[in-house]
């Protein structure tokens, strides 16, 4: 218990430390850094579902579009201030979750994976159809202007940095807290055994919906708060693309391990990242120079070194990579 | 003293299909007694305990418990008014450790977050009593089947219930083990009503005071041990006619 909580804080601390030697050497990765403590929130959000009660969305960028849409819009055409928006839009989120989750929690497995599925198509839909107001797949920026709160400026990379990494450190802490909860023992319990939770006196609908509200509304905050602080909002962020990403990451770091999202998102960045800028085009180089092949495609066939990724996880580490951690060293992990 | 019904049945019906598995007319569990349900395979003991504590809906007829209908109660409000089932197949949180699968039991009556360390306590007390106190942060899914039965029981007793139904709870344990699982009961059968589906006629004739036995779907006889060791229709469906 203690030294989960500590191990919780030296993360942060480390996160909140090496902010300045970043900026300073590598304003790249800094910048980068910034943007994977949102998607990671996200992911934390995710995981609580997944790792946790064990229920596979396809469908959770529906509640990062929420949470993203219902901020932006009020501030592009209500002309709100970040502060009131990103509130609203985190409560969009958490209200999109508790109608969807009512529906969808009818489901199970296969079916609960559809209907999340359709919800989020739908919800992408509609961002579409709206595009007077939403501007569709292009989407709309938030001007630098009113990006601020009480004066900070949100632009600013440190400030963008730190504001991330509050929003992180909350989720993160939140999320550790409530699966050390009694809580937090029922959904692990409905994820191994719900026949056997339910005949232990827990009504598993009421706390599959409460796991449900509860990532929905990470979700929404991840959402708002990339609007605010990477100033735009587009339907890129609704498609199922965005639902898959999650899932990816948790994946990889470690469902139903607490750091296991953060991990997992920073890996996923990083290997998208490299296979996309360097990579792949310089497969694609090495093919036509040696064989004469032209390969139009390979050079952005980035997806193939992150499907490769994902079938030597699912082969060697199929717990994730703190799942396997948990399993041979670190049995006290949460 | 006077017999007051815990758990009362009537015109109960269970429909699968054509096939009518359970079609029980009367049926009555007192306060405080040891009632096993016995019969042949396919007899369906399982459907009708499972009827009784709400696992799925019958198809007719009433539940009663202490007088209250919960004929149409989820099995989960069931639990909390004092019902709890133990499963005929092993079902315990593999993955988890023993005492997480009694402490998700247990915190079902300790609900005040401050007391986590009652919590503790009141879980460790429940596994000393089954004798697994000292394998408590093992895995549940590492120990012998007689452990995992003995776990399964564990978390029956964990929800310290009014009536605790066990679905053959000795099946796969050793001698030496069955000795200790029918002292436990006994002492459990203190507080608590027990009805226990059991095939062991040795657990059976040590623990019941009242036997029901099903047939069919219908109840063939009940009564005490001795009115049913003598019941000719019993013998004929055990020893075939």
């Amino acid at each position: 218990m203690i030294r989960s909580i500590v191990l919780h804080i030296v993360v942060i601390a480390g996160l909140f430390l090496i902010e300045s030697f970043l900026l300073e050497h590598y304003a790249y990765h800094h910048g980068n850094l910034a943007r994977i403590l949102v998607l990671a929130t996200y992911a934390v959000g995710y995981n609580i579902l997944f790792g946790y009660t064990g229920l596979l969305s396809l469908g959770h960028a529906m509640f990062f579009a929420a949470g993203m849409y219902g901020c932006a819009l009020l501030i592009r055409i209500g002309e709100w201030s970040i502060a009131p928006a990103f509130f609203v839009g985190v409560l969009c989120a958490l209200t999109l979750g508790l109608i969807v989750g009512f529906l969808a929690l009818r489901t199970i497995g296969v079916g609960f994976m559809i209907v999340t599925l359709m919800f989020a198509q739908s919800i992408y839909l509609t961002a579409l159809y709206y595009n007077e107001y939403t501007r569709g797949d292009e989407g709309f920026s938030i001007p630098q202007t009113v990006r601020s709160i009480g004066g900070i400026d949100l632009t600013d990379p440190t400030t963008r940095y730190f504001a991330a990494l509050i929003l992180f450190s909350i989720c993160l802490l939140m999320s550790l807290a409530l699966v050390q909860s009694k809580a937090g023992r029922v959904l692990i319990a409905i994820r191994e055994n719900e026949d056997r939770t339910r005949m232990l006196g827990f009504n598993p609908f009421r706390y599959k919906l409460f796991a449900l509200v509860i990532s929905a509304g990470m979700a929404g905050a991840a959402g708002a708060a990339y609007a605010v602080l990477f100033g735009y909002a587009g339907a890129t962020f609704a498609s199922v693309q965005y639902s898959i990403f999650p899932l990816l990451w948790v994946l990889l770091g470690g469902p139903g391990t607490t750091l296991g999202p953060l991990l997992g998102t920073i890996l996923m960045f990083y290997l998208v990242d490299l296979a996309s800028g360097s990579i792949m085009p310089g497969l694609a180089a090495l093919v036509e120079n040696n064989f004469g092949i032209e390969a139009p495609g390979l050079a952005s066939a980035y997806l193939l070194l992150v499907g490769l990724a994902l079938v030597l996880l699912v082969l060697f580490a199929p717990k994730g990579l703190l799942g396997s951690v948990r399993e041979r060293w670190v049995p006290w992990l949460p | 003293m006077a017999a007051i019904a815990q758990i009362q049945a009537e015109g109960l019906v269970k429909d699968f299909g054509g096939l009518r598995a359970v079609d029980v007319g009367q049926f009555t569990l007192n306060k405080g007694e040891i009632r096993a349900v016995i019969g042949p395979n396919g007899a369906g003991k399982t459907t009708f305990v499972s009827l009784l504590c709400g696992r799925f809906p019958p198809s007719a007829g009433r539940i009663m418990f202490g007088g209250k209908d919960i004929t149409a109660m989820p099995a989960h409000d069931r639990v909390a008014l004092g019902i709890a089932y133990t499963f005929q197949i092993t079902s315990i949180f593999g993955n988890l450790s023993l005492y997480d699968n009694v402490a998700l039991p247990t915190q079902r009556r300790i609900t005040l977050s401050s007391e986590r360390s009652a919590l503790k306590q009141s879980t460790m007390a429940t596994l000393e009593r089954v004798g697994l106190a000292d394998r408590a942060q093992e895995t549940a899914s590492a120990q012998s089947y007689g452990h995992q039965r003995l776990l399964e029981v564990a978390m029956g007793l964990a929800l310290a219930p009014k009536v605790l139904i066990l679905d053959e709870p000795t099946q796969g344990l050793a001698d030496s083990e069955i000795t200790d699982f029918i002292a436990l009961i006994k002492d459990v059968a203190r507080e608590t009503t027990v009805m226990l589906i059991e095939h062991n006629m040795q657990v059976v004739m040590a623990l019941a005071e009242q036997i029901t036995v099903l047939d069919g779907g219908r109840i063939l006889a009940e009564g005490s041990p001795d009115e049913i060791r003598s019941n000719k229709a019993v013998q004929t469906a055990y020893l075939g006619g």
